[in-house]
């Protein structure tokens, strides 16, 4: 079992021994194996792997959008998991994932109104995080209008103006130029530094890997911290 | 090979769709094979019932001077004829019979002469009352007009000869008078307008005896027929069937050479079903075909739903390298599957519905069901070429990858939408309907001079232009609210999606051609299956009444000519069980200028209740209402059209009528005051007759004696009841019920075959409302399954979620509904105009199935709220593979 402390401050979410298992018997793929982890308030993780490695299920299980098959996930600093969403976890995913009937600006306050915000404070809040985002000026257009680059912006944009207490990424800056993606992952921890967010962010990029402080690897469901231990000793990660 | 692994796989990957695809296609198949199959199966029973509804096929008269035994010999050595026989027909001064103290006289009657086999070989000609099969046989008419039995006798007077005597061994009735004293070879409008009252039926034998003299000496006063019955080997089709029979007795003519005429009652019957015939290919038109329609767009839709996936695939195989043919040629290899498996299960289903709804797998069509199922499955192989292959063509040729980025949202509108080419359709539509009126709906027309019937099929295009223009309409309709009434939109979802409101209603409005075509989908199929509910139970109500004014009531009990039964003889038929209400009718004959009409007597305040008199009986007010007329102002008179024309008369105006006195026998003068116009009324015949209050008729003419009476009961044992009667009254009154007046009327197509054809239909149009409501729905809302994944993946409840499904799935069926139910009762109402022809009398007002048309609505709003549930529950837990795919 490995251990790694991560973060200064209270535990966001926490798995324990949690894996995830696609199919039965025979077929069964093993997506994640046995992951005991802890994020903390202000981490700043960013987890490496090859694609099929299980980045992306391991995100799903840590954003309570799939669950384990094996062992536990909860969420002590946020509370049940139906309290995760939408508001106090936010996640990008590998595509844009924009909806396509809505414009920039539907797409991005949509989860503010899911949150029961009054429809002129979720537009303001969302053109605020456009605006952080320097694409403020595609608020009326839809989403087949966009390139995959503005497209992914859009889709950070719309995590951005929840003001989440955890935010996971999977692979944001996977189809932009390096010098978005540098703007990208700066917009995104100057946000996250605003509300002592932390950030989860899985990437093949190393240099985008580089911007955080904390660095896993995964391979074939087993999360691996060793490779780059984290200077802070709060956080403690064990597989 | 490459084919054959295209089909596998797509069956593996997206073996949901493919068997929607083959379900849209055996839907139509199934309609097709069904109506189609049952039509042929139909026509044929037309003829088969022409010939079992004649009792004489051919009437051959020897013509004046020839020798009917020459002719009879002809005549049963023709080819066609199976037997015939030698029928005497002797026109006498009158009959007579006397008890001893009193003597009863006719006036002119008949005396036919026939052979011993005569009743075996034609035995639906003569029914038998009382006593025996033959001797000397009183028809039960003359019977009551002599006071005549079985064992009196009576005296035929012959024209310069002494009378005969005879004895009466039977009592009969003549079911086929009118075809029997028909004047052979004379043209329709010179019939006798009713068969002799009197008539009399001897042994051949007996006949030569007491009128050979006079045919040597007074031949115009004695015939000859020779009756023939014809072998019924013929074609199902009830129109050849005619041509057949028609072109044998022109032959048997000439081969006559002139000594004798053929009387074709076969030949009359089979061109009034050859009419029959062509209004059943009209309605399986107006009936069948929208629905063969609609299940092709039901399929196209299916197909549509899985296009974007399809042309994923085609991008994929074509950066592998294949070329645009391979890609064409993979769609129709789909389309082919598609279409095969579709029609075979379509004729499947067709079999069954012929097994469940008549009983007999092939629906008993022969040769003629077999094509019909073998159409259907090639217009099922067609639809699947068009909607499946055509679409893969489509994509392989036209799509870019600009195109192919271009999402719903900032699709244009149709051309056809800009071009206005629904209110084109309505304006066309509405503009034909008119023209058809003009002509007064004639649909089945005989064109002077020409053998044959065509249908005037321009007669359709009314109602299907208004159809397809109303279902484009709801389309443009729900196009523009959804477009430009969005705040609207944002209100009505509001109590539903609270603070998404304003977002659902921008989503709905970058969905709107989904929506629209959802809407306009919904609304069509409604429309179909309201003007066909509608239509065929408007059809069912005239065809009802149709009965009923035929005769009378439930059943009816006429007094035989000369049998004076007064009012008060309704308590023996209200004693017989079963009778709840008797109406008494009087029935007189009064002289309106020089000629002779009928006039009915009738209670004003209770002949309401006790039949159901029609608004479209009359003209110059309600039935109700000139009853109540009648009632206020006793001399009042409903009269006919032609003679409102032939007199000039108005409202009010005063009418001097002669009227036989009951006491004297004598005419007198009667004053009555017009005031409407009587078309018809139950009892009374199709021309010029009267309606007056009965106890003015009764105090003017000084005898309440009654014609017919009404008897009610309640539809209950309608044949037992009329048994009965016909029991208690014996002899002195003809005792009919409604139900063999049905069969008597009713043409095959009306009696039967339109019931088991609204079966079928109906039953179709329950499965296209529920999956063009349901299926459709579902399909539109599965194919934003990642959309719906999103949004869950944001953090939606189910109760948000649902706004959003929800919203949109009460928009589609909503704007369905209403817009179907509207059009429905325009088709309907254009469809009942058009098909006048088919009605009898034409219906003062449609007749609604609410039952039926509550059932589509059930179903319709069940399967939207199915399918809203069933997207929810499933966007609730997005399948792992759709997450992973986000």
């Amino acid at each position: 079992m490995t251990t790694a402390n991560i973060g200064p401050s209270g535990v966001i979410v926490a798995t324990d021994g949690a894996g995830r298992i696609f199919g039965a018997d025979a077929r069964a793929v093993i997506a994640v194996q046995s992951v005991t982890c802890q994020i903390h308030f202000g981490d700043r993780i960013a987890i490496m792997g090859r694609s099929g490695s299980g980045k992306s299920t391991l995100l799903h299980l840590l954003a309570g959008l799939e669950l384990p098959t094996r062992g536990s996930v909860s969420w002590p600093g946020i509370g049940p998991i139906e309290s995760l969403r939408p508001g106090r976890v936010g996640i990008v995913f590998q595509s844009p994932s924009l909806i396509s009937s809505l414009d920039v600006i539907e797409n991005v306050s949509l989860p503010l109104l899911l949150m029961d915000h009054h429809r002129v404070d979720a537009r303001s809040r969302a053109l605020e995080a456009l605006e952080q985002l320097g694409i403020a000026d595609l608020a009326a257009q839809l989403p087949d209008e966009l390139s995959g680059g503005q497209s992914q912006r859009v889709a950070i944009a719309r995590v951005l103006a929840q003001r989440p207490t955890l935010i996971l990424a999977d692979e944001p800056t996977g189809q932009l130029d390096r010098e978005t993606a540098s703007t990208v992952i700066d917009t995104l921890l100057a946000a996250a530094d605003r509300s002592d967010a932390a950030v989860v962010v899985s990437t093949h990029d190393p240099e985008v890997a580089g911007r955080f402080s904390t660095r896993w690897s995964i391979e074939d469901g087993r999360l691996d911290v060793s490779q780059h231990p984290t200077s802070d000793e709060d956080a403690l990660c064990s597989v | 090979m490459l084919g054959l692994t295209w089909v596998i796989s797509t069956i593996r990957r997206r073996g949901g769709r493919f068997l929607l695809t083959v379900g849209g296609v055996a839907l139509a198949v199934a309609l097709l094979g069904s109506v189609g199959a049952f039509l042929a199966r139909s026509t044929s029973t037309m003829t088969t019932r022409a010939i079992d509804r004649v009792a004489v096929d051919w009437q051959v008269e020897a013509s004046l001077g020839s020798d009917p035994n020459v002719v009879a010999t002809q005549v049963a050595g023709y080819s066609s004829v199976r037997a015939s026989e030698t029928v005497g027909f002797a026109s006498v001064p009158g009959l007579t019979t006397s008890n001893g103290t009193t003597t009863q006289a006719t006036g002119a009657g008949v005396v036919l002469g026939i052979s011993d086999s005569y009743r075996q070989t034609f035995p639906s000609e003569i029914r038998q009352l009382a006593g025996s099969e033959s001797g000397v046989l009183l028809a039960q008419q003359t019977a009551a007009n002599l006071r005549a039995a079985v064992g009196d006798t009576i005296a035929i007077a012959r024209p310069n000869l002494e009378p005969i005597v005879v004895r009466v061994d039977g009592i009969v009735d003549l079911p086929q008078a009118d075809s029997l004293f028909q004047t052979v070879g004379a043209p329709i409008g010179s019939q006798p307008q009713a068969p002799p009252d009197n008539v009399l039926l001897l042994p051949s034998a007996q006949w030569h005896n007491a009128f050979d003299a006079i045919a040597s000496s007074q031949p115009d006063v004695v015939r000859t027929q020779i009756h023939a019955r014809l072998d019924h080997r013929l074609p199902s089709d009830p129109a050849a069937g005619f041509d057949q029979v028609s072109g044998a007795a022109r032959n048997l003519e000439v081969t006559l050479a002139g000594n004798g005429l053929v009387g074709n009652n076969l030949g009359a019957t089979l061109d009034a079903a050859r009419a029959d015939a062509l209004y059943s290919q009209v309605l399986f038109l107006f009936l069948g075909l929208p629905g063969v329609v609609l299940a092709f767009f039901l399929t196209a839709t299916v197909a549509d739903a899985s296009a974007e996936r399809r042309r994923r695939d085609q991008a994929l195989l074509r950066t592998r390298g294949a070329t645009r043919r391979t890609l064409v040629r993979l769609g129709l290899v789909e389309a082919l599957s598609v279409g095969i498996v579709g029609s075979v299960v379509g004729l499947a289903a067709a079999a069954v519905v012929g097994r469940v709804a008549f009983g007999t797998f092939g629906f008993g069509a022969g040769r003629a069901g077999a094509v019909w199922m073998l159409g259907a499955a090639l217009v099922g192989l067609l639809i699947a070429g068009i909607t499946v292959g055509g679409r893969a063509w489509r994509d392989a040729r036209n799509i870019t990858v600009a195109a192919s980025r271009l999402g719903p949202a900032r699709a244009p509108a149709p051309w056809w939408y800009r071009a206005g080419v629904d209110l084109i359709l309505l304006a066309v539509g509405g503009l034909v309907f008119w023209l058809t009126s003009r002509s007064g709906y004639k649909l089945v027309l005989a064109v002077e001079g020409l053998p044959k019937l065509s249908v005037s099929y321009w007669a359709f295009a009314g109602p299907s232009l208004i159809w397809v223009g109303l279902s484009l309409l709801s389309w443009r309709l729900t196009y523009v609210l959804v477009n430009r009434g969005r705040p609207l939109v944002a209100a009505m979802a509001r109590p539903l999606a609270g603070g998404l409101a304003d977002t659902v209603a921008a989503s709905l409005q970058r969905q709107r051609r989904l929506l629209a075509r959802g809407a306009a989908l919904v609304a069509a199929t409604l429309a179909f299956a309201a003007s066909t509910a509608v239509f065929n139970s408007t059809y069912r109500q005239q065809a009802d009444i149709d009965a009923l004014l035929s005769n009378g009531a439930d059943v009816t009990v006429t007094q035989s000519p000369g049998v004076v039964v007064p009012a008060t003889a309704a308590s023996v038929i209200s004693a017989v069980p079963g009778v709840r209400r008797v109406e008494a009718i009087q029935h007189r004959f009064a002289y309106v200028g020089a000629d002779l009409q009928d006039l009915y007597g009738v209670n004003p305040t209770t002949i309401v209740g006790s039949t159901k008199l029609q608004d479209a009986y009359f003209v110059g007010g309600t039935a109700k209402a000139l009853m109540s007329r009648l009632a206020a102002q006793p001399d009042s008179i409903l009269v006919s059209e032609e003679t409102v024309k032939d007199f000039q008369l108005h409202p009010g105006d005063h009418l001097t009528l002669r009227l036989q006195n009951g006491q004297t026998k004598q005419y007198r003068e009667v004053p009555f005051t017009y005031v409407g116009i009587a078309r018809e009324f139950p009892t009374a015949p199709h021309d010029s007759f009267l309606l007056a209050n009965a106890n003015y008729i009764a105090q003017a003419t000084g005898t309440d004696a009654v014609g017919a009476f009404l008897v009610d009961t309640g539809g209950n044992n309608i044949a037992g009841v009329a048994r009965d009667l016909r029991t208690t009254l014996g002899e002195t009154a003809q005792v009919t019920d409604i139900l063999s007046s049905r069969k008597v009327i009713g043409s095959s197509l009306t009696a039967v075959d339109l019931a088991g054809l609204t079966k079928v239909e109906l039953g179709f149009a329950l499965i296209l409302a529920g999956a063009s409501t349901g299926l459709v729905l579902w399909l539109g809302l599965a194919e934003r399954r990642r959309t719906w994944a999103i949004t869950t993946a944001l953090g939606a409840t189910s109760r948000q979620l649902g706004a959003f499904v929800w919203v949109e799935g009460g928009l589609v069926a909503g704007c369905g509904l209403v817009a179907g139910a509207l059009g429905g009762w325009v088709v309907a109402l254009t469809l009942v105009k058009v098909l006048t022809g088919v009605f009898d009398p034409a219906p003062s007002a449609l007749a609604i199935p609410w039952l039926y048309l509550g059932v589509v609505g059930i179903i319709a709003l069940g399967a939207t709220a199915t399918a809203t549930i069933v997207v929810v529950r499933s966007a609730r837990r997005p399948a792992p593979e759709l997450l992973r795919a986000l």
